[in-house]
């Protein structure tokens, strides 16, 4: 008997030997060059000369000190002993598999739409290439979150996978793409605080395809143009409120305060209506509250997918008095919404918020941009 | 003595119809925005002449609602009591037979199906809250039938429970494959619905929702003499001349009408329905039905103001669903039922 206890024990410390021990890091050298992100804070590009060093930080919701290297090299060059064992990518690549359709917006702008061979969403497309290649067979449909067709991406052997985390279960399904041997790199540009910060990603994108110089001058451009329009509405003093969102049920959800579309409203030259609210993800108010705060709004934005005011007071037609109904001031942001549900804002629109800036700004300043047609927003009527 | 007896017992209903006011009143006054008896009251009796935003909220908002509530929790409590008879079962409610899962799977099949069935045509939009409460109706509705079918093929009572419950898991079932496949928005739309909500009937609804109750109310209290019967079990109520086919229509037919109108308009309320016919049964020291049902009508009237007023969580800014407000409340009771179980067979 205490001979096969001590074998069980034996066992199980063999067992436990087996594990790897964790590797230390390796030291890579010094950067040579080191890229300055203008606002984005969820990754870097460092440049050492014969490969870069991609750092994503973080790329989940309340994920604390989680850091992600992906190592770039030329094709053509050899891959440096220093990055052995380490997770290395040749550029330019050639096929991509998509999880996010705001992937699809970054790619578009660098004009790599066509290294897209397999994405989630399929149904929520806007782009127009990318509907004709899944009509066509090219680009094939993945599945999301809990039902990725694992097979399907074998079959496809892209070069990388694109992901995205909403909470650390993405390390799941990271893990079992590292099993099957497909790379993976985990993309947070949701996570960021600015509009501009999102578009930023672009240059992140850009390594990828070994187009730092476009991606560079792309995002250049739309910076310029978003600080100009900025600009001019800065110094308006008679800042018009703006109320977000539509009710269900008892409860409406309000845009948080330091989100991306109260900062987005902010730099159009609008006051939102909790914009004292200190939350980054949207959060409920009561539908009492909300009637009482939005009888100061002048317009009313971004309410779901209605198409038009009726669809609005379907939802709750108690809301028919408030002045931005009243006034025709009410406007949404599906004007390129798709049949399937899907909607170009989302697309697009994370790549060119100089665009989106330049609707808000037409919605809540009409008088200084008359005439001007809108991009994504679609003014509501009866 | 007899006098006596009689007196007490029209007090107790008059205590209750008292706390019914009060309570009502309370919860006009609770809510996020605060607001006084004094600027209340006006408000409410004079309307016209009071500050029209404090008489948009009172009349827009927290009379619809507190109706509401008195609707849902009358309804859902007689409907629990005729179960708790029928069935002779002290934890049965309202959607025993399924009623609850049949108002799902209409809502679930409006609001997450709409999408890749009609290929993105917004009929969720098209037809907002309308369309709902008809999705809700319609599965309620079927459900019913399909009981009644039952309950008139089959010959034992307990295969049509069994049965009711085997079809709510298959419809669950089901529910769960249309969340499975539907879009993040759709998804919480549909959640939402489930935590049920008292505050989103409006006045034009009202008038939908208040004369279904009271139909579901009356065939209820028409069919006192019957659930009395069948205290005393099946074979009593036959060997009494009683049509045992008339009784279980009637009482289904009420039942269905009661909770599905309620679950249409205010998505699934739990518990309401099991706790109150015990409470009610405890406090007017009584199983007759004639003052049961009644007396079951305004406690769970006021049972279910006293969850909403808890829901709106005065002095705070946020609110509960009224669904997490009623199970709280109603999960410790439901065990205290369990746990007074050799008493209770005498149902």
């Amino acid at each position: 008997m205490p001979g096969r206890v001590l074998l069980f024990i034996l066992l199980i410390c063999c067992f436990f030997g087996c594990i790897s021990n964790p590797k230390n890091k390796k030291s890579t050298g010094s950067p040579v060059g080191r890229q300055q992100n203008f606002a984005a804070t969820g990754f870097s590009v460092e440049d050492f000369g014969t490969f870069q060093k991609l750092t994503v930080t973080d790329p989940w919701q309340k994920s604390k000190n989680n850091q992600f290297d992906y190592y770039l090299v030329e094709k053509g060059r050899n891959i440096p002993d220093v990055l052995k064992g380490e997770q290395v990518f040749q550029t330019p690549l050639r096929t991509v598999v998509c999880l996010s359709t705001t992937h699809i917006g970054f790619l578009d702008a660098l004009k790599e739409i066509t290294a897209i061979t397999g994405l989630s969403g399929s149904a929520y497309v806007s782009n127009e290439a990318i509907k004709k290649g899944l009509a066509e067979n090219r680009i094939h449909e993945v599945g999301n979150e809990q039902g990725i067709n694992y097979e399907m991406i074998l079959q496809l052997k892209p070069d990388v996978v694109f992901a995205f985390g909403v909470g650390s279960e993405i390390g799941a399904q990271t893990n079992k793409l590292h099993d099957l041997g497909i790379p993976v790199v985990l993309v947070g540009e949701y996570l960021e605080r600015s509009p501009l910060a999102k578009a930023e990603w672009i240059k992140f994108f850009g390594a990828f395809f070994g187009k730092k110089q476009m991606a560079d001058s792309v995002y250049e451009n739309i910076r310029i143009s978003y600080e100009k329009i900025r600009n001019e509405v800065s110094k308006e003093t008679e800042l018009p409120t703006v109320l977000t969102g539509l009710p269900f049920k008892d409860t409406w959800w309000i845009a948080g305060g330091r989100s991306n579309l109260a900062e987005l409203i902010a730099d159009a030259g609008g006051k939102f209506l909790w914009r004292e609210n200190l939350s980054r993800e949207a959060f409920p108010v009561s539908l009492e509250e909300v009637f009482v705060r939005a009888s100061k709004a002048d317009y009313w934005i971004n309410c779901g997918s209605v198409g038009n005011i009726s669809e609005l007071m379907a939802f709750d037609q108690r809301f028919s008095e408030l002045p931005a109904v009243k006034k025709s001031q009410v406007y949404n942001n599906n004007l390129r919404s798709t049949p399937g549900g899907g909607n170009d804002y989302w697309e697009s629109g994370v790549v060119h918020p100089d665009l989106v800036l330049a609707d808000l700004v037409a919605i809540l300043h009409p008088k200084k941009t008359a005439g001007k047609d809108f991009y994504y927003y679609k003014h509501l009527l009866k | 003595m007899v006098l006596h007896d009689r007196f007490w017992r029209e007090a107790e209903f008059f205590l209750l119809l008292v706390m019914l006011c009060i309570f009502f009143l309370l919860d006009l006054l609770a809510g996020s925005v605060p607001l006084t008896l004094s600027q209340s009251l006006p408000a409410l009796f004079h309307p016209s002449t009071a500050d029209p935003q404090i008489a948009a909220i009172l009349y827009q908002f927290r009379v619809p609602k507190a109706i509401t509530a008195v609707m849902a929790g009358a309804a859902l409590s007689v409907a629990g009591l005729q179960m708790q008879t029928i069935f002779r079962n002290p934890v049965a409610g309202p959607d025993i037979l399924g009623i609850s899962s049949g108002s799902s799977l209409g809502v679930a099949l409006f609001v997450l199906s709409a999408g890749w069935i009609f290929k993105g045509t917004p009929l969720f939009t098209l037809a907002g809250s309308w369309g709902i409460v008809m999705a809700a109706w319609l599965g309620a509705g079927l459900m019913m039938t399909l009981v009644v079918l039952l309950a008139a093929r089959l010959r034992d009572l307990m295969t049509v429970l069994i049965l009711g419950i085997l079809i709510s898991s298959a419809i669950l079932a089901i529910v769960s494959v249309l969340q499975y496949f539907s879009s993040e928005s759709s998804l919480k739309s549909f959640i939402v619905w489930t935590m049920g909500s008292l505050g989103s009937t409006t006045q034009t609804q009202l008038w939908v929702l208040i004369p279904a109750v009271m139909i579901g109310l009356l065939l209820a209290f028409l069919s006192s003499k019957f659930l009395d019967a069948f205290l005393l079990g099946e074979n009593y109520a036959k060997s009494m001349g009683m049509n045992l086919r008339v009784a279980y229509l009637l009482t289904f037919a009420s039942t269905s009408i009661l909770a599905g109108s309620i679950t249409a308009f205010c998505g699934p309320i739990g518990f309401v329905g099991i706790i109150v016919p015990h409470l009610a049964r405890k406090y007017f020291h009584s199983s007759l039905h004639s003052r049961l049902i009644p007396g079951t009508m305004v406690l769970g009237a006021v049972v279910m103001l006293a969850g909403d007023l808890i829901s709106q969580l005065p002095g705070y800014d946020i609110t509960l669903p009224i669904n997490s407000v009623t199970s709280l409340l109603g999960i410790p009771i439901v065990i205290w039922i369990i746990f007074q179980n050799k008493k209770i067979g005498a149902i």
